[in-house]
């Protein structure tokens, strides 16, 4: 999965510790070191996603933030911000951004909360499926039943929500904190292996005996669910 | 000597002045009355006495020694004034009147106030006389006894009582109404100073401008509040740029361990360099955790509290933790009723995750959450049936970095309990650790409402 994406980002150092793993990863990437650079390239270029830093001398992450939603600039926009509370997060997507990313972060969390926003940036209109499937595992959100090869499946209302998410984001390795954002809607890095556990009980009920695992662990990331090992 | 309660209160004390004042200024109104009006009726007696006098003598010019003499008895006898004193003191002869005793020589025309002994009475009285000599020698004596004045002193004590009666009433009422200004007002002062004392730092004392005394201490109670909220102004945009400083290095560090690991196929590097990497990202928690203690105990999110019902919200905690707990061979068990709290749903998400962590860490078989009420407060409870915390190690637990000594061989920067502390203090509640026999049960009181 490709893409242009911008960089926006004052510090050297991380500026090319992201552009060196985007590029890695297959992206094509553009760097502004300064807001008003960055805000002049994402509202002349068309970029699948901007990587933003909050704080920058001069004109700051939020500012260019906010002039580039005023100039009707939809790209997505994850925030990167050394400000860690809860507080701080809230503001930047208030703001605008469609990620918040504290530094420092794992590339990998990086590279995952960036292929959702850009997944995110394309199919905002679409309504999701009624039913979602990878492989032979199939998830009815509407009469909330899960079959694997027609087989069913019998969850637990969280697990539902667990396999729904990873099922939403099929293909992508989601982390352990957007799992705790997205399915139980909470904000803070999970001191213990809490989401780990939820998830071993998950692929015990739908990878366990059932052929082909589905549900993979990305090493030093999080998760992954697809056909493809 | 410490005086009394009632004595102590600035509004028993206003209300003693007020009513000290009153009757000390009726008292005075009333005795300058009394001299007035008996200033009055001594002018009034003199007139009367003087009038009676002059009749008299015109009947001796008139009708002689005799007749004056005849008319002393008449008018004695028809007075209705008893305490009319009439005498004709001849140089010889028989004396005529009702004076027991000839009086001692008096000024012609003048007045004197002497003690008299009149006819059939006990004994002396006051009395104030005047005498004339007549052609024949003779004195006519006109005068009036003053007892009469003890009766208006009597009436006048009377007065007095009434009034000190009604300066007690009038005291009591307008106490009460000074003490309801005054009240009123202090209590609008307190109000505010409960507002920024619980993070409202904004708030600030409606002044009149009159720059009395409650104007003066809303003045300085709004000086107070500016410093304080200046002061946490400064303490968020330190914490932030602290923050900052100090996570960038550490992400640079993160990077540059990343390039590293990919680069490397050493083994021994490659584990050197996983442990580098475990120990950045625990200098960066313990960083986050307390900055996130500084900016809650700074006050910083009072504002984003919102109603929070605990029952769902511990059931959330409940099932989140549970696999986990049961993997461990621990049972988690929740007791929660419906209770309501206004909340910082985030921060207080990670007080109760971190109360958890702990109760797993060092719990044996069974932990209890729940929600209970008590008065004004709810009860948020993580109990655990681990070793606990012995009395006196509890304040330490509570401190920053303030690890005991048993969990000095387990990870954790000793922050935890920390924050939690924080995060209740910033809800106006606390934090309390007690013992479950056996086991530590942690107890959040946030108040209602």
């Amino acid at each position: 999965m490709g893409g242009r994406i911008l960089v926006v980002e004052d510090d050297a150092k991380t500026a090319d510790y992201i552009a060196r793993g985007l590029a890695e990863a297959g992206f094509v990437v553009d760097r502004a070191d300064n807001g008003r650079d960055g805000l002049f390239l994402a509202t002349d270029s068309a970029y699948d996603a901007i990587i933003l830093d909050r704080m920058m001398p001069g004109m700051d992450g939020m500012a260019v933030l906010k002039a580039m939603r005023a100039a009707d600039v939809a790209t997505p926009v994850i925030l990167l911000s050394a400000l860690g509370s809860v507080d701080d997060r809230v503001s930047g997507l208030t703001a605008g951004s469609d990620d918040y990313l504290v530094k420092p972060f794992a590339f990998a969390e990086l590279l995952a909360r960036l292929h959702l926003a850009i997944r995110r940036g394309g199919a905002a209109a679409a309504a999701p499926d009624a039913v979602l499937r990878c492989a032979d595992l199939e998830l009815d959100r509407l009469s909330r039943k899960v079959r694997r090869g027609g087989e069913p499946i019998d969850l637990q209302p969280r697990e539902f929500r667990l396999l729904e998410y990873l099922l939403m984001h099929i293909d992508t390795v989601v982390t352990r904190t957007m799992l705790l954002e997205g399915v139980w809607d909470y904000h803070f890095d999970p001191g213990t292996n809490v989401i780990d556990v939820h998830i071993s009980r998950l692929r015990r009920k739908i990878d366990e005996g059932r052929g082909r695992p589905l549900l993979h662990t990305v090493r030093g990331a999080g998760y992954r669910l697809g056909a493809e090992a | 000597m410490r005086l009394p309660a009632w004595l102590r209160s600035t509004t028993a004390r206003i209300v003693l002045a007020i009513f000290l004042l009153q009757a000390a200024s009726a008292a005075a109104l009333l005795l300058a009355l009394r001299a007035q009006t008996q200033a009055e009726l001594a002018r009034e007696t003199r007139d009367r006495i003087v009038e009676t006098r002059d009749d008299l003598m015109a009947r001796y010019y008139d009708g002689g020694a005799a007749d004056l003499s005849a008319m002393i008895g008449t008018r004695l006898s028809r007075s209705p004034d008893p305490r009319l004193l009439l005498a004709l003191e001849p140089a010889a002869g028989a004396r005529a009147g009702n004076l027991a005793q000839p009086p001692p020589d008096l000024r012609d025309g003048g007045w004197a106030t002497l003690d008299i002994v009149r006819r059939g009475a006990a004994g002396p009285e006051a009395a104030i006389l005047t005498a004339r000599r007549l052609p024949d020698g003779s004195r006519l004596v006109v005068g009036h006894v003053l007892a009469g004045d003890a009766r208006l002193t009597r009436a006048f004590e009377a007065a007095l009582a009434g009034t000190i009666a009604i300066a007690l009433i009038l005291s009591v009422a307008s106490a009460l109404v000074i003490g309801r200004l005054i009240g009123g007002r202090t209590r609008r002062i307190a109000r505010t100073a409960r507002a920024i004392g619980a993070g409202d730092l904004a708030a600030r004392v409606d002044r009149d401008g009159s720059g009395d005394g409650f104007d003066a201490l809303g003045q300085e109670l709004n000086a107070m509040a500016e410093r304080t909220e200046l002061l946490v102004g400064e303490l968020r945009i330190m914490s932030d740029s602290l923050a900052h400083d100090l996570r960038s290095p550490i992400t640079r560090l993160h990077a540059v361990i990343g390039r590293a690991l990919a680069d490397t196929g050493d083994a021994r590097a490659r584990a050197a360099l996983a442990e580098v990497e475990g120990e950045a990202d625990s200098l960066l928690a313990m960083l986050s955790t307390a900055l996130e203690i500084s900016r809650a105990e700074a006050r910083v999110g009072a504002d984003r509290m919102a109603p929070l019902a605990l029952a769902p919200f511990i059931a959330d905690f409940a099932e989140m933790y549970g696999p986990l707990a049961e993997d461990r061979g621990i049972a988690l068990s929740v007791d929660a009723l419906p209770v309501t709290v206004s909340a910082h749903r985030e921060l207080l998400a990670r007080a109760v995750a971190n109360l958890i962590d702990n109760a797993i860490k060092y719990g044996d078989r069974a932990i209890a959450l729940s929600v209970a009420r008590e008065g004004d407060r709810a009860l948020l409870r993580v109990a655990d049936d681990g070793p606990g915390i012995p009395p006196e190690e509890r304040a330490v637990a509570l401190r920053r970095f303030g690890r005991l000594d048993a969990a000095r061989g387990t990870p954790g920067a000793g922050l935890g309990l920390t924050l939690v502390a924080a995060v209740a203090h910033l809800h106006g509640g606390t934090l309390e650790l007690g013992d479950n026999r056996p086991g530590l049960v942690a107890t959040i009181g946030l108040p209602l409402g």
